[in-house]
């Protein structure tokens, strides 16, 4: 609800007008006197004036401190709930519907087969399914459902053009890393995520491993469990461990223009720096490991014994220029096993975190800043406004 | 004038304050006011010589000179200086406001003194005095009378004084002061704070009886400037009400409605036939006592 929510310990200011009002309203120095009538026709009026406007003065100075605090603190206004909004589509990984134990044991997948609503399986084309009893296998094939894991963020965007503005999506399925890879799409439906009864086994994968002298590697392994993941590394000795690739990697790269040429250029670095690679940029292909080009394979390339990578001229100016050229670098020691079952926190999956507004959440910053100056512009004028009468 | 005398003169309530013994108070006061200078004589029959004139048809022959008329064969009458004789009334306002105090001095205080330097004054010429105690919503008399343990009572009634309460209604002031036929001089000490204008019409009422009305007002130096200072709370002495209030935001306001209404009361105050003095704690005595002195003058 809050961008910054710890702005809101900024709330502990208020005490300072309270404090201000406790500190006026202390005793007094009391004077007896004969007579109030020279001053009591003018007190009357002025002190129910001044019982009124002291503690509404004290209610605009919070009022202002409070809408200043919250302003600071990046509220945002909508109801955030599924359903609420104008349309809703729930998306389904098809395996989970199939698994009876778990939908039994899931109280939101047995709530769905219970009410048998309509849903679409989270493969390519987003079928709709209509829930007649669980347990029974989907006809869903295996390529699809490969697919529909390998592309999430691909299903998404296609949902996304289903749900009417400021409408949202639940999507029932498992988070895993190789569902979640690659750039985050920026989608105008609110996304909620449910992972159905999360398993509850470490998982734990070899990242990568390289040589760092002739008798040692060193590993980077990733482990997995339902509430995130993580790495740790360990130095591995002996002449076993030894990688395949330690010798320098010489790269040529070849462009249309030299801004596009020192694109290549750092993206080999890049991927020979988290490799653990040595990486060399020579000039004449003729001595070169691995050839980086934005055009066609001429045939003299071809005919080389070098290796050829081809960068698509839409990546070369993208964040992906890196992955791409990852991608073909030949000597990519990750292990990435496409069905790779690790599980990644939802934190780590919601897409739009960390910038991308709501559509069904409006930014109450401005709204709030207006209301602060309204509260000053009446605060001022309540406390300096000319006085007829005793204070 | 010597100058003890003329420190007399200028005595002021805080001094008088270091003075236990009222009467000895009182004395201070009127000695330093060179007593007699101002009493009112008329010729007539007495015992100091005043001249001799002809016999007219008609006069009383016991005061026929014979020893002129042996030496002279004329006859003259013998004529002395009478001393006039006045009865003074003392109302003194003992209400629950008297007990506001400035510099340790209240305004039951100095009224206190003044009615006591007054009475010294009257008893000296040989008026008799009378002292009315209003407060707590009755007035306490002392019929007028001449005698020197009269003034000692009155004296002694004056030092026993407390303020309290509220003014009293005009039935029980009418039944203390009118059974006095005698015209005299009514002397009003008091605050004149009025919770609607009580006080106004009993000196309408007693002016109105023919009564030679002198009203005293008693203000504080303090209170009349408004001279507070900060964020106070003044408490109504009669009432208990309290007002909070910044005395500087405050001042020029509370000392023009005051002023205004001294401007009000002076002016009912002198349209029912009465004189109205104002007098302020930190003031000597010697001016008021003035004021007493020339209207008694005018008056016998």
């Amino acid at each position: 609800m809050f961008a910054s929510p710890l702005w809101l310990y900024a709330l502990a200011t208020l005490a300072i007008p309270l404090a201000l009002h406790l500190w006026s309203r202390r005793p007094r120095q009391l004077i007896r006197v004969g007579s109030l009538r020279h001053i009591a026709d003018l007190a009357e009026a002025r002190s129910w004036s001044a019982r009124l406007t002291e503690p509404l003065l004290l209610l605009l100075r919070l009022g202002l401190l409070t809408a200043v605090v919250l302003a600071l603190a990046g509220p945002r206004i909508g109801t955030g709930r599924l359903g609420s909004t104008a349309s809703r589509l729930v998306l389904v990984e098809p395996e989970l519907l199939e698994d009876t134990a778990l939908v039994r044991r899931d109280p939101l997948l047995d709530s769905l087969a219970r009410s048998r609503v309509t849903v679409r399986l989270l493969v390519p084309g987003l079928p709709r399914v209509q829930l007649d009893g669980v347990g029974s296998d989907l006809g869903v094939p295996e390529e699809e459902r490969r697919s529909g894991r390998a592309a999430l963020w691909d299903l998404l965007v296609a949902a996304d053009r289903l749900v009417t503005p400021g409408g949202s999506m639940l999507v029932i399925a498992r988070p895993r890393v190789v569902r979640l890879g690659g750039r985050r799409p920026t989608l105008a439906a609110r996304v909620v995520w449910y992972d159905p009864a999360p398993q509850a086994e470490r998982s734990e994968w070899l990242a990568g491993r390289w040589s760092v002298t002739p008798d040692s590697a060193f590993e980077v392994a990733g482990w997995g469990t339902p509430r995130g993941t993580g790495y740790r590394s360990r130095m591995l000795d002996g002449p076993a461990q030894r990688g395949a690739a330690d010798a320098p990697v010489t790269v040529v790269v070849q462009g249309r223009d030299s801004a596009s040429r020192q694109r290549l250029r750092l993206a080999a670095f890049a991927v020979g720096t988290m490799l653990g690679q040595q990486v060399r940029v020579a000039a004449e292909p003729g001595r070169a490991d691995l050839v980086l080009t934005t055009a066609a394979p001429s045939d003299s390339l071809l005919a080389a014994p070098h290796r050829i990578a081809r960068v698509s001229p839409a990546v070369l100016r993208s964040s992906a220029l890196a992955d791409s050229v990852l991608a073909q670098w030949p000597w990519n020691r990750l292990v990435r096993d496409p069905d790779d079952p690790r599980e990644v926190s939802l934190a780590q999956a919601m897409p739009g975190l960390g910038g991308t507004a709501r559509p069904d959440q409006r930014d109450a910053r401005p709204a709030l800043l207006l209301l602060a100056l309204m509260f000053f512009a009446v605060e001022r004028w309540l406390a300096t406004r000319p006085r007829r009468g005793p204070a | 004038m010597s100058g003890g005398a003329l420190a007399y003169r200028f005595v002021t309530a805080s001094t008088l304050a270091l003075v236990r013994d009222l009467e000895l108070a009182a004395h201070i006061v009127v000695d330093g006011m060179m007593l007699g200078q101002h009493t009112s004589r008329r010729a007539g029959a007495g015992f100091e010589f005043s001249q001799y004139r002809s016999y007219q048809p008609g006069d009383d022959l016991r005061r026929l000179d014979w020893k002129l008329l042996g030496r002279s064969d004329r006859y003259f009458v013998r004529e002395a200086e009478t001393e006039t004789s006045v009865t003074v009334r003392i109302l003194l306002d003992a209400t629950g406001s008297m007990a506001h105090e400035e510099a340790g001095v209240s305004k039951l205080d100095y009224a206190r003194y003044l009615a006591a330097a007054l009475m010294l004054l009257a008893h000296r010429q040989g008026d008799a005095v009378g002292l009315y105690v209003l407060g707590d919503g009755r007035a306490v008399t002392h019929r007028p009378r001449r005698e020197p343990s009269h003034l000692h009572r009155l004296l002694h009634e004056l030092e026993r004084i407390q303020p309290a309460g509220r003014w009293p209604v005009w039935s029980a002031l009418e039944r203390a002061v009118t059974p006095d036929a005698e015209r005299g001089i009514t002397i009003f000490l008091g605050d004149f704070h009025e919770r609607g204008d009580e006080i106004r019409a009993a000196v309408k009422r007693l002016a109105g009886a023919r009564h030679e009305v002198i009203c005293f007002q008693v203000l504080g130096d303090v209170e009349r400037a408004f001279a507070y200072r900060g964020t106070i709370t003044l408490e109504e002495l009669e009432t208990g009400r309290r007002l909070d209030l910044v005395a500087e935001e405050s001042r020029d306001l509370a000392t023009a409605t005051l002023e205004q209404q001294l401007r009000d009361l002076r002016y009912a105050v002198e349209e029912s036939g009465a004189a109205l003095v104002p007098c302020l704690l930190a003031q000597p005595f010697e001016g008021p006592l003035r004021e007493y002195l020339g209207r008694r003058s005018r008056y016998a």
